[in-house]
Formats: structure tokens, C-alpha cells, sequence
């Protein structure tokens, strides 16, 4: 799933504060997964919003709504009212639900209310783990299943870099060196050899390096 | 609770063992957050006689109780008389006469008064005979007064009499009137004399001098200050709760000794295993599986002993009565037999002139879905027709029985099979029972046995404040809790990961769902949804915490309000505590009790801020042993920790939000811990507060 997080409350209120009815928008899909833009976070972002902006003294109208799913147009038609009647959309949704507002509703302004951070999973409760960097190729059968692109620092391809100490990165102790979790791996099903194989450079044109992606089903397009 | 589903009510297991269905997890609970008026209020609105099942009901509910599984069932009728002794009796209003046909019920125990009680309430006019000099039927003359004092009984009854029902005393059908004089004036009867009748058993000796019946020595016992001779030596035959009541009065009339025998073994006698424990706490020695031979007499026709001979099995294969006796025989020594082993009701061929038959066996021929007797509009109820059983069980009878009349007289069919369904919940499953804190059972204080049994004092003490604020809080307020709104749930299972109790489930298919059965209302899943996705059934949590608006505006006009999110329950249940919230707070305070402080949501305490609140307080208590919920202080603790972060963010200091846990003596001194918050926002108002921006 998509992780986000919410921004800096200070930034919301600044970027809302030319607007005197705003709509707090989140989404009911991977955000609220996350627990950074689901209906609780609106709530709360609309109250955090409401509480500055009286404190400030330039009180505020903040409604709070959550839309099932941000990144499809006919969802979005069903928040139609609450949204025609605010003067700007914080909005609680990644990145993909923010624009997807922006095209539905051209004459609105959608503002973003979160930080799309990464696709990832929740590790433990409260702990949320990047995991897929979205190259385009995936090579996890190579890798028994740890991706070296998303979990290794440099996304090397041909085993651990120098930095590698104690199974921790170089960039951080947090966190674990994604090629140690891969040798080990491999050590565990007898298939250390496999790192002999000296691998080409990888082909980034299938990542976002090649450009804006689309992908077409001709199949199922009406 | 009553969650109608369609037309039939779904009970909780409680409710749904008591026969008249009272609602025990309602009334615990406003127990346990200190509103004993409104739990005695509950009480009575369902029971016609509140005190004397606070005292002496046999408590179906507590044999349904699902805690029983984790531990021990919760104490219920102790907490109900707790209940009935704290709380202010709600006020009788005579009940409208709104009908013009009158209803006469023949007979003042339990089932005739709950006819009488609910028939007047759907504006009837009705009078009910008993033939005593005192309404109440087998309670009132049979139940010793060390288990029930007449107080509770008289309350009871005097309460049904000011709805309008009129309780004419010392009068007696067959003696006094007949079931013709009556239709005279009534347009319906009801029947409900009760099993007033002991029985014995045709042994030799059983006619001897000093061979006595449970009821008549009872009732002797009870108001004649009956006393045995010096030297007396008493042996009861039976193994009921009656035969409890005879052996323990028995030894207060004065008995040297008193010997009890039965053919049930130990652990299959009838009677409650208190009152066995009691009785033997007082002296009773006990023979179980000895049945009774012959009574053994002196020349002169004294009693001088029972012979006894071994029990080998009172049931048979197909669970039916069919004792099978050893060899073994034995003589035990005494001069007093008395037999406690059933009752029968009265000779009653009286009624056949006047349409209404008999079985051969003498009890009244009874149509049990019409609830009448062979001659239409008259009516029979509780243990005459029933046979014998719990004073509840002969209330519910009743009450079947005032529906019945009330379709008679509206001219509409009836149908006993229909009138009383219901449905409940299945019991918890075993890997709830395994993470539900286990907490003991309060054991309700008695009297010394040394002492008690010199008199004939009330034997039960009863709760004290304390012991039934945490007793009440053993409900799992069992199916009263979350729920998921499937519209919105994310199926994030952040709830499955949170919830202590294996509440939400993914099943073998891969299916998820919040088994709202299992739920023990802690709340923690409804405080971390991040959908909303989860409510309560029930909405008491959700109404406690709406109380937060008006008491902040309250507070607001006496200055810079803060509002205090407190606990409902123990100490915070007391009457100290809430005579102080009430009376004596600063005015300025907005003191919020939620059931679980845990339930205090962060955009709880945002939006106090935001209706004006300068500052927060969440108050729960250190005693988290004593909690029936799990990781209290660490969910409203790291609530708060987000609030702070929340605020600083926007500016404002964090000190203008708390969490505390408070110790008991803490909550019962609460007026330095208020000044403290008072004194605390007033330090951050002048500019001394933590890190602002």
C-alpha cells in the first residue's frame, strides 16, 4: 500500500490561511491503512485547523469528509456538495487521490494535507516499512523475495556494499542492509552460488527514470 | 439491553436466564458508575418486587452469566439488593384506571402479585384475596427471618398497593366466597394459591408424637417464637433449600442438635451450596445418601431415633427418580423428625362445583398456552400450576398470566408458546475466555456463625459501596460493545492487532469481522480506528462523552475553563467523589466521567480546545489491577502524548494537556488534585508554560 504522512500541521494552516471555508478531505484506502489521511485524521486535522485559526483570531468554517477511495473520479462525485461548498480541499489522500481531485474538480483548489512517503507495509503496529520502489522489473525471484532496490540504500544489484557492518547500513543503524537480509536468505536455501552470476546494469527505462508510466489493457478498455 | 432484532429481543445471557428478563447488565452497570437511583429505578420498572429478589432470588442470571467461564459469575442479586438498599425508590404514581373491567386474583405471593401489579398498570381494576394476614404467600409466611427481614417483603408490597391494587387480607376462597360470588363482580379470575401444603412420607413412626412438617414449623418458627423443649434433638429429612430453611431455624428454636439426611449424595442435593455451607458453618451435621426407614419409638410413642438406610443412586439411567438403596442401614438418635422433602397444594375438589376440574392426581386441569383452567376467564398462575420453584420463576408466570387476561378481556387470541421469545448470545469463545482479566468474586459478608445462629438477625450483610463498585465492574458488559459499520471499515486490522481479547477475527477463509458477541467493551479499537469504522451497540460511552459540550459552556461562564476527562468507575463511582464533582468543584472545571479514559479520543481534546477549553486533564486511576479493562493508562497516555504533539505544532504549549493516574486516596481527596489543574493552566495562561513556538 501507499504510506503518507501527515504534514506539518504549521504548513496546513499557513497554505489555508487566504480561505475562510475549508473541507478536510481524507481518503478510505491506503492512507487511512496508515492511519495518516483516513477519516480519524480528518477529523482531527480540521479540528487542529479550527482550534489555530481561533486562537489566531480569524475563526474559520472546517468541515472534515472522507471519500472512499481519492484516486477515482466516481467517488469523488459522491463528496460533490461538501466540496462545491468550501473555498479549498485540504486533502488527506496520497499524492495519486490530491491530483485526481485537482483534474476532477478543475475550478477547486486541492491542496495536499500529507506527505506521500513510500509503498510499504506496517511492520508492527505504528511501524510502517518501505518495501517496493516501483522499478518496472522486478527481480525478487533472484533475491529470494527482499527487494535490493527498495531496501538497499544504493539499490545495488550485485551484493552489499562496503558499508555493510553488524547487518545494519551505512546510511543508518535503524536501518537493517537489505543485501545482508539477502545473503543470508540465500545462505538458508543453499544458494549463495547464485551470487557468482556478475549481473548487467539494470535497465532503469521501465522505472519512473524512463518517464511519466501508463499502462493499457486494451482488453477491458470500453 | 435489548437489541431488537425483527421482532424478537436479543438478550444478553443474563437477561435472558431470568424469567421475568431482567436487564442485570443495565442496572450493573449504572451500579457501577455510582447511579444507584437510576440502577434501582431499572429495577423496578421490570421487578414488582425488587427488595425481596435483592434478597432471596435464586438469580437465574448468575447461572448464565458468561463471566462464570473466565471465573465466577458476577453477583448479581447481592449487587441488586445493594442496589435497592442505595438507590431512592422511585415514585410510585397511581396507576389510570382506563379500563371498566375488574380482575380478581385469589392468592398474595409472588405470581398473584405480579398478575395484580401488571394488570393495574394496563388500567385495570383489581383486588387480590389472600387468605394470611399478610400478602407476600410463601415468603412472607415460610422464609425465616434471617434470610429475608419483613421489611423487604412489606416494601415490596406496599408499593404494588399504592399503584392501586386493592390486597384484601384474611380472606379465603371456599370459606369465604366462591369462584361464582366472584364472577359476580369480576370479569376475570386469576388462581394463584401456591404449593402451601408440606408433604411427609407414610414410614413407619411417621405419625408419632414430635413428627413435624417443614411449612407449619416454619411459620411457627417465624411468628410464634416457636422453641423446642430443652434437650431436643432434631433430624430433618430432605435435601432442598426448604429443608436448609427448616435445619437452620431449627438450630435457632433451641435444638440441642441438629441432623439432616437426604437421598441425594453431597453434591447432587437440590439445595444452593451456600446454604448447605451456611447450614454447616451453624452446626447442621448432614447424612447425604441416607434415605429415611422407619422413625423408631419409645413405648410411649416418643421418638427416640431414625433409621437410615445408604442411598446407592437417586436417579435412574433416564434421569428419573428411581432411588436404588444398599444395605447399609444405620440408626441415628433424636426425638424431633421433621420432613422437608416437597409441598402439594391444598385440597381444592371445592373448585369442582363450580366448572373447573381436576386431575386425578387433585391439581387443577390447565390449558398452559391459554394459561385458564377448564372455566373460561379463570386464570391460574405460579407454583400451583407450575409447581414449585423460584419465587422469580413464580413472578414470570404472573406476568405471562396478566397478558393472558388481557387478551381475554380484549376479546384477542393468546398463546403462552408466544408470548415470551427471545434470543441470546452464544457462550464466549474459548480464546476470549483466555484473555479476559480474571478478577475474584466479592463473596457477599455474612454474620459470624458463632453469633448468627443465636438469633434470628439477617445474616447477609451485603455489599458496602466499595465492595459493589468493583464487584459491578466483573460484567463483561457482554455483547455491549463494538461493532463494526462494514460501509467504511478499511480492513486495516489495526483493531485485531489493538484488541486484547481476539475480539476481531480473521476467519479460516480469510474473512475478517468484529465478533461483537465476544466484545468486552474496552473500547481501545474504537479509540484507534482510523476509519471510524467501530461503535458501540450500546451508546452509553458515546453519551458520556457528548457531556463534555454543556459542561465546558458551564464552566466557561465562571472564567478559563479546563476540562477533566475522569474515569466513571471505582473510586471515581463513589459518593464522595461525586458529592465533590457536583457541589464542591471549582466552577470553571468541566469534569467529564467517561466509562474508560482510554475512550478519550484526540480529537476529543482537540475539540475542547476548540470549543474554548484552555486546558485538558485526562485523570484515570493507578489501580489497574482492580480494572476489568487492559493497558489503560498506556493507550490514555500515549493519547495525550499526541494531543501535545498536536498542540505545540499549532503553538501552544503542551502543558495544557495531562494525563495522570491518580491513586485512590487521590480520587477521595479530589479537591487539591482540581486546584492542581487550576493551578497549573493558570501558570501556562501567565506565560510559564513548556515549549511554544
Amino acid at each position: 500500500m501507499i504510506v503518507g504522512e501527515r504534514k506539518p500541521l504549521q504548513e496546513i494552516i499557513k497554505a489555508v490561511e487566504p480561505f475562510e471555508k475549508i473541507l478536510v478531505l481524507g481518503c478510505g484506502e491506503c492512507v487511512t491503512v496508515c492511519m495518516a489521511g483516513g477519516d480519524k485524521e480528518a477529523k482531527e486535522t480540521a479540528l487542529a485547523i479550527s482550534v489555530a485559526r481561533k486562537r489566531a483570531g480569524k475563526p474559520v468554517e472546517v468541515k472534515s469528509h472522507t471519500i472512499e477511495r481519492q484516486c477515482e473520479f466516481e467517488y469523488l462525485e459522491a463528496g460533490r456538495k461538501l466540496i462545491e461548498d468550501a473555498d479549498v480541499i485540504v486533502s488527506l489522500a496520497c499524492g495519486v487521490g490530491v491530483q485526481t481531485m485537482n483534474m476532477h474538480y478543475e475550478d477547486m483548489r486541492t491542496l495536499p494535507g500529507i506527505n506521500t512517503t513510500f509503498m510499504g507495509m506496517p511492520f508492527q503496529q505504528g511501524v510502517w516499512v518501505e518495501n517496493c520502489l516501483g522499478c518496472g522489473n522486478c527481480v525478487l525471484e533472484e533475491t529470494m523475495g527482499i527487494c535490493p532496490i527498495a531496501r538497499c540504500s544504493k539499490s545495488m544489484l550485485n551484493g552489499p556494499c562496503g558499508g555493510s557492518q553488524d547487518g545494519k547500513c551505512e546510511v543508518s543503524k535503524e536501518t537493517d542492509c537489505g543485501w545482508h537480509l539477502i545473503v543470508e536468505r540465500l545462505m538458508k536455501f543453499d544458494k549463495l552460488s547464485a551470487l557468482e552470476e556478475v549481473k548487467p546494469p539494470k535497465d532503469w527505462s521501465t522505472s519512473h527514470s524512463g518517464g511519466p508510466r501508463k499502462m493499457i489493457r486494451e482488453d477491458v478498455k470500453l | 439491553m435489548n437489541n431488537n432484532k425483527g421482532t424478537v429481543p436479543q438478550y444478553p445471557p443474563c437477561q435472558a436466564g431470568c424469567p421475568i428478563h431482567q436487564d442485570a447488565q443495565e442496572y450493573v452497570r449504572q451500579i457501577s458508575i455510582g447511579n444507584y437511583d437510576k440502577a434501582l429505578e431499572i429495577i423496578s420498572e421490570v421487578n414488582p418486587m425488587p427488595s425481596v429478589c435483592g434478597t432471596i432470588c435464586a438469580h437465574p442470571c448468575e447461572t448464565e452469566c458468561r463471566r462464570k467461564d473466565v471465573d465466577e459469575a458476577v453477583s448479581i442479586r447481592a449487587l441488586k439488593r445493594f442496589a435497592v438498599e442505595n438507590g431512592s425508590w422511585p415514585t410510585v404514581n397511581k396507576a389510570q384506571a382506563t379500563r371498566t373491567e375488574k380482575v380478581a386474583v385469589v392468592g398474595g405471593g409472588p405470581a398473584g402479585l405480579t398478575v395484580a401489579k401488571d394488570l393495574v398498570q394496563k388500567g385495570f381494576a383489581v383486588t387480590v384475596f389472600e387468605r394470611s394476614s399478610e400478602a407476600g404467600g410463601a415468603i412472607t409466611n415460610f422464609i425465616p427471618h434471617y434470610r429475608l427481614p419483613m421489611d423487604s417483603m412489606r416494601n415490596d408490597v406496599s408499593r404494588i398497593a399504592e399503584l392501586g391494587v386493592e390486597i384484601r387480607t384474611g380472606v379465603e376462597l371456599g370459606k369465604d366466597f366462591t369462584i361464582d360470588e366472584l364472577s359476580n363482580d369480576y370479569q376475570a379470575i386469576v388462581l394463584a394459591m401456591g404449593l402451601p401444603t408440606s408433604k411427609g412420607i407414610p414410614i413407619p413412626g411417621s405419625d408419632a408424637k414430635g413428627v413435624m412438617l417443614a411449612l407449619p414449623f416454619l411459620n411457627e418458627a417465624k411468628y410464634n417464637n416457636f422453641m423446642f423443649e430443652p434437650g431436643s434433638h432434631v433430624f430433618v429429612v430432605g435435601g432442598g433449600n426448604v429443608a436448609m430453611d427448616v435445619a437452620r431455624a431449627a438450630v435457632r428454636c433451641g435444638a440441642e442438635s441438629v441432623q439432616l439426611a437426604c437421598l441425594e449424595c453431597r453434591t447432587e442435593m437440590p439445595a444452593f451450596e451456600w446454604e448447605i455451607e451456611e447450614a454447616l458453618e451453624e452446626g447442621v451435621i448432614m447424612f447425604p445418601a441416607w434415605g429415611p426407614k422407619q422413625i423408631i419409638t419409645a413405648d410411649d410413642g416418643t421418638i427416640t431415633g431414625m433409621e437410615v438406610q445408604e442411598v446407592l443412586s437417586v436417579f435412574d439411567e433416564h434421569k428419573r427418580f428411581n432411588p436404588k438403596m444398599g444395605d447399609k442401614k444405620n440408626i441415628i438418635e433424636a426425638n424431633v423428625v421433621i420432613f422437608a422433602i416437597g409441598q402439594g397444594n391444598d385440597n381444592l375438589s371445592y373448585l369442582t362445583d363450580f366448572g373447573i376440574e381436576l386431575t386425578d392426581r387433585g391439581i387443577l386441569n390447565y390449558n398452559p398456552r391459554t394459561m385458564q383452567t377448564t372455566r373460561p376467564g379463570v386464570f391460574a398462575c405460579g407454583e400451583l400450576v407450575f409447581g414449585p420453584g423460584s419465587a422469580v420463576k413464580a413472578m414470570s408466570t404472573g406476568r405471562k398470566t396478566a397478558l393472558a387476561v388481557q387478551s381475554f378481556l380484549d376479546n384477542v387470541p393468546f398463546d403462552a408458546n408466544l408470548a415470551d421469545q427471545f434470543t441470546t448470545f452464544n457462550d464466549l469463545s474459548e480464546s476470549t475466555v483466555e484473555k479476559v482479566k480474571r478478577i475474584d468474586r466479592i463473596h457477599v459478608p455474612v454474620l459470624p456463625a458463632q453469633t448468627r445462629a443465636q438469633h434470628n438477625d439477617h445474616v447477609e450483610i451485603g455489599y458496602d459501596e466499595r465492595m459493589a463498585l468493583c464487584e459491578s465492574r466483573r460484567c463483561m458488559d457482554c455483547a455491549a460493545g463494538a461493532e463494526c459499520i462494514d460501509d467504511i471499515c478499511a480492513v486495516c486490522l489495526t483493531c485485531l492487532r489493538t484488541c486484547p481479547y481476539d475480539v476481531p477475527h480473521i476467519d479460516e477463509n480469510g474473512v475478517f469481522t468484529i465478533r461483537n458477541e465476544e466484545c468486552q467493551a474496552c473500547g481501545l479499537c474504537v479509540g484507534i480506528c482510523p476509519a471510524s469504522a467501530i461503535r458501540f451497540r450500546d451508546h452509553y460511552a458515546q453519551h458520556a462523552l457528548d457531556q463534555m459540550e454543556d459542561a465546558l459552556k458551564l464552566a466557561a461562564q465562571n472564567g478559563p475553563a479546563t476540562v477533566v476527562f475522569c474515569c466513571s468507575y471505582g473510586a471515581f463511582a463513589e459518593r464522595d467523589f461525586l458529592n465533590y464533582i457536583n457541589n464542591g468543584r471549582p466552577t470553571n472545571l468541566a469534569i467529564v466521567r467517561v466509562p474508560c479514559v482510554a475512550k478519550v479520543e484526540v480529537a476529543k481534546i482537540l475539540e475542547a480546545f476548540d470549543l474554548g477549553a484552555e486546558g485538558v486533564f485526562v485523570a484515570g486511576c493507578s489501580e489497574e489491577e482492580e480494572c476489568t479493562y487492559q493497558n489503560v493508562s498506556k493507550w490514555a497516555s500515549q493519547r495525550v502524548g499526541r494531543a501535545q504533539e498536536i498542540l505545540e505544532q499549532l503553538g501552544l504549549e503542551k502543558d495544557r494537556v495531562e494525563h495522570l493516574t491518580l491513586s485512590l486516596d487521590e480520587v477521595r481527596n479530589f479537591a487539591p488534585v482540581a486546584e492542581g489543574f487550576l493551578t497549573k493552566i493558570n501558570h501556562v495562561l501567565n506565560g510559564g508554560g513548556g515549549e511554544s513556538e
